[in-house]
């Protein structure tokens, strides 16, 4: 497999371009039509990790989606705090976890969303790219 | 040009230092808080009678109210990073962990609340969550002040990482030392402790002897082992080998020294018993560890 896309149900694309472009400073693929009859975009963050399929689904009772979507990010507090700025509505402050950094934050519909800095807690061999290394002073 | 030198003064009156040099002396007369990092060479704290000499690989923390001057002389660049917090961002970090987590986390830091702590300037190691966010913020501080929203967040986490480390590797394991010990009973544990750990450190690569890091900590030979095993999971000796070893690899990897120069500057013997000490932790001679990093 080379590419998934995975789909996002909206309320209004439009609205929802604003907010994946504007907000989160994600960038439009080509158009491609995989739901015939639907109205779709394909949006995907600046490092193209994934790739979104937003389907405009204009009545109200349909189900959202309860799945989270995790977009991975090399900088967790840096875009947390670019997309607070921009009125991204956060669960709350990032938060530590087994994997790293990770910060939740819903779109204008309702759709869950994290943000995922994947950090790597073993001793590592880090400090050759970053002139560090580690005395494990600790336990 | 590359940049060696910045000090960036942000709106709420935090600091964050940078500097690449190879002399450098400065007196700090009741300093703020800081936490400060080198990533090459080492520096050295003198504070009252202690000397502490900061390594790659750990970060030190002063307290509010220290006296100290840092000393940096050397033949290759010594790079430091520091970040000096102003006693009113302590106060509000305070006040927004303690309404928001339930449980006693110590904070163990001065503020207007907590006067009366007894606190140590003391070293820890420099990893995890620690390392990234000093690393990302060192990287955007790097650039200058364009977004002061998103570094006093990084100051925020490196405080919350910094209390999070002080109570995992020390104020919980102290919990078991004494039943219905007092605070200041396990505050003053933790210093004597810290002390001696800190002269270890800074002391590595010279004969020291469990008497003076006895004395250093101010706690009998017998007593300094049980309650540092408390807290390091190993002996004095066991950790004074460890630290030989993680600057013998930081050697290997950073320096064309020899083997014979690598063990007589981090404090072995001699080359038979570095190396077998070396094979016997990290399962590899030092020879293959070199090559293995070069590659």
């Amino acid at each position: 497999m080379e590419e998934s896309y995975i789909p996002v149900i909206v309320n209004k694309l439009d609205r929802a371009l604003r907010f994946f472009t504007g907000k989160l400073n994600f960038i439009v693929s080509a158009e491609l039509e995989m739901l015939p009859g639907l109205k779709t975009q394909v949006v995907s963050p600046q490092n193209k990790s994934l790739s979104l399929v937003l389907v405009e689904s204009p009545s109200s009772d349909h189900i959202y989606s309860r799945n989270k979507i995790i977009i991975k990010t090399d900088d967790c507090i840096r875009d947390y705090c670019t997309f607070k700025k921009a009125g991204v509505r956060f669960k709350s402050e990032p938060q530590y976890n087994s994997a790293g950094l990770m910060a939740n934050f819903s779109d204008p519909f309702g759709n869950l969303y994290a943000l995922l800095e994947v950090r790597n807690y073993k001793m590592s061999d880090n400090y050759t790219q970053n002139e560090n290394y580690q005395i494990p002073a600790g336990s | 040009m590359r940049i060696t030198k910045y000090l960036r003064v942000l709106d709420n009156r935090n600091e964050i230092f940078y500097e690449k040099v190879t002399e450098a002396s400065d007196q700090h007369v009741r300093s703020k808080f800081s936490i400060r990092v080198v990533f090459s060479g080492h520096e050295t704290y003198v504070l009252g009678n202690r000397q502490i000499n900061l390594y790659p690989g750990s970060f030190l923390v002063i307290n509010e109210d220290t006296t100290y001057t840092r000393i940096i002389h050397s033949e290759v660049p010594v790079t430091s990073f520091s970040i000096t917090y102003d006693p009113e961002f302590l106060d509000k970090f305070s006040k927004s962990l303690k309404s928001r987590r339930s449980g006693d986390v110590f904070l163990p830091y001065r503020t207007s609340e907590s006067e009366d702590l007894i606190l140590i300037d003391s070293m820890y190691t420099l990893t995890g969550d620690m390392e990234y966010n000093i690393m990302h913020l060192k990287n955007h501080a790097d650039k200058g002040l364009t977004d002061q929203f998103m570094i006093s967040q990084y100051l925020h986490h490196l405080l919350l990482n910094y209390c999070n480390i002080y109570n995992d590797q020390l104020y919980s394991k102290t919990s078991r030392l004494h039943e219905n010990a007092k605070n200041g009973v396990r505050m003053d544990i933790i210093k004597r402790i810290a002390m001696a750990k800190d002269f270890i450190i800074s002391n590595h690569e010279k004969n020291i002897k469990l008497e003076d890091i006895s004395s250093v900590a101010c706690l009998s030979v017998s007593h300094l082992i049980r309650i540092f095993r408390l807290i390091y999971n190993k002996s004095p000796y066991q950790y004074l080998i460890q630290v030989r070893l993680e600057r013998a690899k930081y050697y290997l990897r950073n320096s064309g020294s020899s083997i014979q120069e690598i063990v007589n500057l981090v404090g072995f013997e001699n080359p038979s018993s570095f190396i077998r000490s070396f094979r016997t932790t990290y399962s590899i001679t030092p020879g293959a560890f070199r090559h293995a990093s070069l590659n």
